[in-house]
């Protein structure tokens, strides 16, 4: 992407606006975006460890079909994915984008529609789910009435963020607008296509399946990639108060990730011919180029300054996030080689990459994004002070438990799995310890995501109520000037 | 909060390393009209980045020249090559290896894993009745049946249920793959028996009903002529 921008945009002949006004016209729809997958999040995890309970104890509410394995499991799935995930960081995108380009976030109530009906097509998709709609593809189980609707509301968001960038004051281009940019376009392409050719036109045979897993790989390393990426390249230099070492770097690992990072998706030993597998394999492997470039990047900025983590909370979160997004991307790598995938593919592994990626990398994000942000928007403090210490650490407990256990346990159960003498019964025994633990870790980050929903619900409220009638709240419960991003 | 864009716009300030400096974003919520926004520096891309990008790259090649069956539709795990596939796959197919797990699943529960027959049915381990160059004799006894006497090898059986008629639940293919196993096993060693042959025979008897109604009997069949 080049530096400078032609002269063509807005961005040479108007002032910058400042800050303050930006803020103010991010606060409803991006408060509305995080406090949403906040929401979300907290829905996923609860369908998220009750799958998980009735992996160890099947008899765990099993009179209800709705709650039948097969439904809730693909339910969590998508709540994390879609309601989380995708919400929370185009909520962060159209935030930076404002702030980056200086200019109000365009489009005004238009993301606030496209929002709404965002959540009403991943609450819609979810119920589909739930009622046994499921399309049977993997990250795609929402049926078609919501899977559509879902389209056309990311459009309404996109469009608006596309606009915001395109009236930009500031021509120069930071490194986070390429990825979102990126980002922005990439998601209507690849969901567009899986749609088109597993749903509404499928192609025949496993060919479905090569489309499905093209379609992961870029859901995943691209545009939750990209998105993830945009905020960590925000947050990092923002809140050390120094600018990113290496634009040049930056620019190398930012094409090499859409190079690169696009093919994949398909395993050695999937029944196609097998240079998709072996070129999926190369590929992948290639990407180790892209995640060196963003980890040295960071690590270049964060140099001398690591203290600050302690300090920042922001900071805090974001680090760790960027940290998850280096240590899945090497798994992810080391996964694919044909001699470890023949061992973890069809196990617990795959479900351990999936958490570390979701709850580790993107949650930690979007979370230290959202200390940062909506105190800001909501121009108030947060109200109590201890949610933060204690989200920090049930996050990190969490993410260490239902992670690990999962890696470790989809290793052992694999090396099981491919001995003919062990019963499959004692395989499927051996991995009850795993999942009792990765359970434990999925309630953990549920209480303390729990609490952080409570502490922006409140935060809102303050705010909600502190413009409407102030006499209302008393001294002690009134708003007051952001004092600090507070410490872990 | 004083929102004031003329004033800020005397703040727009250049793009480039050593800009982040000035207010702490972290500090307050009234962030004054020109709070910094992140830049990045301009340092150069390390060259061993480079270097490994490359060494990666031409580890890719080698990757691919070995273990993509040179790009080939046909190539699947866990063969290396179009030419080894093609080695393998002689063209006709080996109905006698299909028709063995069919051979187990249908026939040997009363002719014996083996083939050597037993209290339900006739040995087909050496007989003429199996093995003989034309088999068109052979293929009529499972499309319709058989019953009555038959003497095989020497020696003459009459089983109470006889032979059941199959050519209604059996295609050619399977029919074919079933009789190429029993010509080609235990020491038979007759030409296996093509799909064609079966579906010709079928044609030639359209008029029997293949329900259990119409079976042979072994005089019957040695009416049939052969192929010489």
């Amino acid at each position: 992407m080049p530096a400078e921008t032609g002269s063509s945009t807005a961005c040479s002949a108007s002032p910058p606006v400042p800050v303050n006004e930006i803020d103010r016209s991010c606060r409803t729809p991006v408060v509305f975006l995080l406090a949403c997958s906040q929401a979300w999040l907290v829905i996923g995890l609860l369908f998220g460890v009750i799958s998980s309970i009735k992996l160890h104890g099947p008899g765990f509410l099993s009179g209800s079909e709705w709650l039948a394995y097969g439904r809730i499991y693909p339910a969590a799935q998508n709540a994390l994915a879609y309601g989380f995930a995708a919400q929370a960081l185009l909520g962060v995108g159209l935030w930076i984008l404002a702030r980056l380009g200086r200019v109000t976030l365009q489009g005004a109530g238009i993301p606030i529609v496209g929002g709404i009906f965002w959540n009403l097509s991943v609450a819609l998709g979810l119920l589909g789910i739930l009622a046994g709609h499921n399309t049977a593809y993997d990250w795609l189980e929402m049926p078609r009435y919501a899977s559509g609707p879902l389209f056309f509301s990311y459009l309404l968001i996109a469009i608006c963020a596309i606009m915001t960038f395109k009236l930009r004051r500031e021509c120069a281009l930071y490194v986070s607008q390429w990825y979102l940019l990126a980002a922005l376009l990439w998601f209507p392409w690849i969901y567009s296509t899986a749609q088109l050719l597993l749903i509404i036109f499928p192609v025949r045979g496993v060919l479905q399946a090569v489309v499905n897993g093209w379609f992961v790989q870029n859901l995943f390393d691209i545009w939750l990639g990209s998105l993830g990426l945009a905020a960590i390249f925000y947050f990092l230099p923002k809140t050390l108060d120094r600018p990113l070492h290496s634009r040049y770097l930056a620019l190398f690992g930012f094409w090499a990730l859409l190079f690169f990072g696009s093919w994949g998706g398909m395993y050695a030993g999937a029944p196609v011919p097998k240079w998709l597998g072996s070129l999926s394999i190369v590929f992948k492997v290639m990407t180790l180029i892209p995640l060196l470039a963003v980890g040295l990047n960071l690590y270049r900025t964060m140099a001398g300054k690591w203290s600050a983590v302690k300090t920042d909370a922001a900071l805090g979160f974001v680090a760790l996030g960027a940290l998850c997004y280096l240590l899945v991307g090497v798994v992810g790598i080391l996964s694919v080689l044909r001699t470890v995938s023949e061992r973890t593919l069809f196990t617990l592994f795959t479900p351990g990459m999936t958490n570390l990626y979701l709850f580790g990398f993107v949650a930690l994000t979007v979370a230290g994004a959202m200390y940062y942000i909506v105190p800001r928007l909501l121009e108030a403090e947060w109200p109590s002070g201890g949610t933060q210490t204690f989200h920090f650490w049930t996050s990190v407990a969490g993410i260490a438990l239902v992670t690990l256990p999962l890696l470790f346990g989809g290793l052992t159960q694999g090396a099981k799995l491919n001995d003919p003498q062990a019963p499959f019964i004692s395989v499927v025994r051996s991995i009850i310890p795993f999942l009792g633990l990765s359970t434990l870790g999925g309630t953990l980050l549920l209480i303390g995501n729990a609490a952080l929903l409570g502490r922006i619900s409140k935060a809102m409220l303050a705010t909600c109520c502190g413009s409407c009638c102030p006499g209302l709240l008393s001294a002690s419960q009134k708003p007051r000037a952001l004092a600090s991003g507070g410490k872990v | 909060m004083k929102p004031d864009p003329k004033k800020s716009s005397n703040a727009a300030r250049p793009n480039g390393p050593g800009a982040g400096k000035g207010s702490s974003p972290n500090v307050s919520a009234k962030s004054p009209a020109n709070e910094a926004e992140p830049t990045a520096g301009l340092a150069h891309t390390p060259i061993w980045l480079i270097i490994l990008f490359a060494a990666l790259f031409y580890w890719g090649q080698l990757y691919l020249d070995n273990h993509a069956g040179g790009f080939d539709p046909q190539v699947y795990e866990p063969y290396e090559s179009a030419k080894l596939v093609k080695a393998l796959n002689t063209g006709a197919d080996d109905l006698a290896a299909k028709g063995e797990p069919l051979y187990g699943m249908v026939c040997a529960a009363c002719h014996q894993p083996n083939g050597s027959g037993g209290a339900l049915a006739p040995p087909l381990a050496g007989s003429e009745w199996v093995t003989a160059a034309d088999p068109s004799r052979l293929i009529r006894i499972p499309l319709h049946g058989l019953s009555g006497p038959i003497q095989v090898k020497g020696q003459d059986y009459t089983f109470p249920s006889g032979m059941t008629a199959m050519g209604e639940v059996l295609s050619d293919d399977s029919l074919a793959a079933i009789l190429s196993y029993i010509r080609q096993s235990w020491g038979n060693s007759a030409p296996q028996v093509t799909p064609a042959q079966v579906a010709k025979v079928r044609q030639d008897t359209a008029n029997r009903p293949m329900n259990g109604t119409a079976t042979w009997t072994a005089d019957e069949l040695l009416k049939v002529p052969l192929a010489q």
